[in-house]
């Protein structure tokens, strides 16, 4: 069974960019697909690279606000941008 | 002329901050005026917020103090200078946050009242200047298609006038480059920057 990941990103959720992500996640569903959505705005996802990440950038997952990212990554098998 | 140059690196004692002081430099030397807009050490944010999108398409699309004084400094610029690390494949995020949270209607484009069209809003930038290093050597980033240096000298140039030129340096595959190299690659930035025209 497929599983999807669906990374959004939309501030507005009055927006069609938002539509678009619940068409999709209708059609995953309606496949029987198993999916995850992502919502980067939602999440408050800061989306800069800081002086932290960038000290550590060679020993990744020590920050557990990105956990559940990786373990989405990991997760999935298709990956959806919308 | 008077230069904006745009820096995105978060920390202080980074080559790229080396390279944006060595552009300086060299705009000092070649008699120019500079105004350095260093976005990590502003703490700028880089996401277009919901109210921001909301009034993107009203009277005033710019809804933050500090989004307003880089419009202003961009407004009065002639020259227009980015100084970044490629990270995957294209601009930091900070960076083209700047674009879209700074560059919106009325002051990187507008809309033609009557066609609906874009319009430049730039036409007084004669010159972009872009300054990137690269993890990758120069036959992967063309291969991926430099997504950086296309919003920068593409996209951007766009919204500039018909007579803006571009100028690009970049150095590549810096991971297994010398120190040399690095120094050098920072003599032909500020000496670049001081012969502008």
């Amino acid at each position: 069974m497929t599983r999807a990941l669906v990374v959004y990103c939309h501030p507005d959720d009055g927006s069609f960019v938002r539509a678009v992500r619940d068409r999709v996640t209708t059609a995953l569903r309606s496949q029987g697909a198993e999916f995850r959505v992502d919502d980067l705005y939602a999440d408050g996802f800061d989306p800069a690279f800081t002086e932290t990440d960038h000290q550590r950038h060679l020993e990744p997952g020590d920050d557990p606000s990105l956990q559940r990212y990786v373990d989405d990554l990991v997760w999935c098998d298709t990956l959806v941008f919308v | 002329m008077h230069a904006a140059v745009v820096v995105a690196h978060p920390s202080d004692d980074s080559y790229a901050c080396a390279l944006a002081a060595r552009a300086v430099a060299g705009l000092h030397a070649g008699g120019h005026t500079v105004e350095v807009l260093d976005l990590y050490r502003l703490g700028f944010r880089p996401a277009m917020s919901a109210a921001e999108r909301t009034a993107y398409h009203g009277d005033d699309p710019i809804l933050d103090p500090l989004v307003a004084h880089h419009a202003e400094v961009v407004g009065h610029a002639d020259l227009l200078v980015f100084v970044y690390p490629t990270w995957w494949s294209g601009l930091p995020a900070i960076m083209k946050g700047w674009l879209e949270r700074v560059m919106v209607p009325g002051v990187g484009f507008r809309f033609d009242e009557r066609t609906g069209k874009v319009k430049p809003g730039l036409g007084h930038v004669r010159r972009i200047v872009g300054i990137s290093t690269y993890g990758s050597p120069r036959s992967h980033v063309l291969a991926v298609n430099d997504n950086g240096r296309r919003i920068l000298t593409r996209a951007l140039r766009m919204s500039c006038g018909l007579r803006t030129r571009t100028t690009w340096l970049g150095l590549y595959a810096i991971d297994t480059s010398t120190s040399d190299d690095r120094a050098e690659f920072a003599a032909l930035v500020e000496r670049t920057l001081a012969d502008v025209r």
